[in-house]
This record gives C-alpha cells, structure tokens and sequence, in this order.
C-alpha cells in the first residue's frame, strides 16, 4: 500500500503516489528544473524507495552512495539484522592536533635517532646513540630496540645482551665500578696535585724573586 | 588531546638530554674509533651503580703508548673548554697535560670533562673521562680525594 503524498506540482495540486512523485523529481532534476527543496525530497525517496526501476538507480548512482547506503539500511532493519553504520565526525581541530602531533613524533623520532639511517651507522655509533637514549629514558629496552640482534656476547641479565657490542667495558658491579672509577680519577687526582704542585712551586719562585 | 601532548613533552625532555653528550666534540673520542686499538679501553657506566656518585653516566677512555693521539684528542677537548663555566688547567710540555672542566649544564644534568696526558710528565697514559649527572663540582672534586 502506498502512502498518498501530496506534493505541490509548480502548476497545480495533485496527488500522486510516492513512487510517480520520485519518478518526477528523477526527471526533473536530469532537467535540471529542481530546486534545492526537490533535491532533498529527491534523495530522501531515493533512500526510502525499493525500486529497482533503470532511472531510480541511475539517479541513486549519480545523487552519490549516501542514498544507496541509507536504503541498505533501511533494507537490514527490515529483514532483522542490525548493521550500524558508525558516522564518526571529527572536528577539524582534533584532526590538525592529531596531524601535528604525528608530525611532532615522527620528526622527533628521526632528530632523535640523528640524520643518519641505523644501517648506515656502525654498530658502535648506534650504541653510543642507543646508550644516549637508553640512559635519559632509563631504560635499556630502547638500546636493544635499536642494536641489530647480532654480535651478542653473554651479558649480566640485568641489562640488554646489545650492549655488549664493541670493546667497551661496562661493569654494573659496584664493586667493579668504584675500582674503575678510583683507578682512573686516581690518575686525575695525581695529576691535579702535580698541577697544585707547580702553582705553589711558582708561586715560591715569583716570591723569591720578587723578594 | 592530553595524552598526546604529555607524550610529546615527556619526549621532548627525553631528546633534549641525549643530546647532553652529542653536543661535545670530545664525544668524538668515543665515537668508536679506537674500538679495534688494543692499547685503548673504553669504559662507559649508565644507571643505578652510580647513584652512589649521584652521576647518570661515566664514559672514560684510556690510550696507553699513544702520544700520537693527543694531536686528535687536545683540539677536540679544548674547543670544549672554550664553553666551559669552570676549569682547572695545567700545560707542559708545550701541550695541555691535564684538564678538568665544568661544562655547560644541559636541563638538569650537570657535564663535567676531564682529560690527562701524562706523556708530557713522564707517563705513558692518555685519559679522557666524561662525567654527566646532578653531581655538584665539590662532589665530582671529593672522587678525586
């Protein structure tokens, strides 16, 4: 059963059923004779008409898949089945953050990770950048991330068997550290009061001279 | 939106101090060029073991029967220490025998550079340590009591 409609005709008042009032606007509009409110009574019938007819599709195909998606819709919901179609709308601001920011990220990750690709790199400049960023993150996942997965030596568990690569020593003993550092600043600290040494021998001397 | 810019400032601090070191030339000595040199060891500690020293990272480099290496080594920590806050120098020889300087703090972390020639006092050794953490001068100065 078809719902009267009435429409008003640009020349008269008539009633006509849905589908002739679809079939009117269709050719009106390839005509070019719609006005904006018959275009939008146009796709609205579109969307609601089960009509196969060769102009009915051809108008849906031109008016663009809104038409066609909302009369699949209309055809699940009545035979049961449920399907949403999610209409996410974004304001442009969130878009542009969200741009920015991946942007942001991307070029922070390169300046980070300096101009040069890792597998241009030596292994050991990767570590020495890994370890830079391993050692503000305070962590020594990033240093594996960025070591190729070669060259492991056994390492402590505590930290990345990456880390082993190169000749550099990297003792996480405390006992070992403190004798690491005291041997070495012990060569500082004997250079240092050599150089206290020579100020104060100096110093003698301008003295003694001045004298 | 929050996250997002939370995460790029969390990453932002995080890049600004990896590149504490990489701002140095003497950075370059460690830049692996005497990885293969067997009269070279190179030290670098990170982490937990040196919070004792209230330091984050030690990286030290030791060239035994190298004078040579003091031509590409000195230039490098000089230029340095032309930025440096404080110094302690000392040269013999005609050259740069020791050096310790305070460098410019990057964020939080405070850099400190020490370097020792003793082939200009009768030695045989080249070192070049590199302090980075919250260690105050006097701190860095009682590690060599």
């Amino acid at each position: 059963m078809t719902r009267l409609t009435k429409i008003i005709d640009m020349k008269a008042d008539k009633y006509i059923t849905e589908h002739d009032e679809l079939m009117l606007l269709i050719d009106r509009y390839f005509d070019g004779a719609t006005s904006l409110e018959q275009e939008r009574r146009l796709r609205l019938l579109l969307a609601e008409s089960d009509s196969d007819a060769e102009a009915v599709e051809e108008a849906r195909a031109v008016l663009g898949i809104f038409a066609e998606s909302r009369r699949r819709l209309k055809c699940s919901s009545s035979t049961g089945a449920k399907q949403s179609i999610k209409h996410s709308y974004r304001s442009p601001i969130w878009v542009v953050s969200g741009i920015a920011a991946s942007i942001a990220v991307i070029i922070g990750a390169v300046l980070t990770l300096t101009h040069l690709s890792v597998d241009e790199m030596s292994s050991n400049e990767v570590l020495t950048v890994a370890s830079n960023i391993g050692v503000a993150a305070d962590s020594y996942d990033s240093i594996a991330e960025l070591m190729p997965q070669v060259n492991q030596h056994v390492m402590p568990t505590r930290r990345s068997p990456a880390m082993a690569v190169g000749s550099v020593n990297r003792p996480d003993n405390p006992a070992d550290v403190a004798a690491l550092i005291s041997s070495e600043m012990g060569y500082m600290a004997e250079a240092q009061r050599s150089t206290y040494e020579s100020i104060s021998n100096d110093i003698v001397a301008i003295t003694s001279i001045m004298e | 939106m929050k996250p997002i810019i939370a995460f790029i400032l969390f990453w932002a601090v995080g890049a600004a101090s990896s590149f504490a070191q990489d701002g140095l030339n003497a950075g370059a000595v460690f830049d692996g060029r005497y990885h293969d040199e067997p009269r070279a060891s190179e030290t670098q500690i990170s982490g937990g073991v040196l919070e004792g020293y209230n330091l984050s990272l030690y990286r030290s480099i030791t060239l035994t029967d190298m004078p040579e290496a003091a031509a590409d080594i000195e230039p490098l920590v000089t230029s340095d220490a032309v930025k440096a806050i404080d110094r302690e120098v000392s040269y013999r020889d005609g050259g740069l025998y020791y050096g310790f300087y305070q460098l410019q703090s990057v964020g939080v972390k405070n850099r400190y550079l020490f370097y020792l020639n003793q082939n200009r006092n009768k030695g045989n050794k080249i070192i070049l340590i590199y302090l980075e953490g919250g260690a105050s001068r006097e701190k860095i100065k009682e590690m060599l009591k």
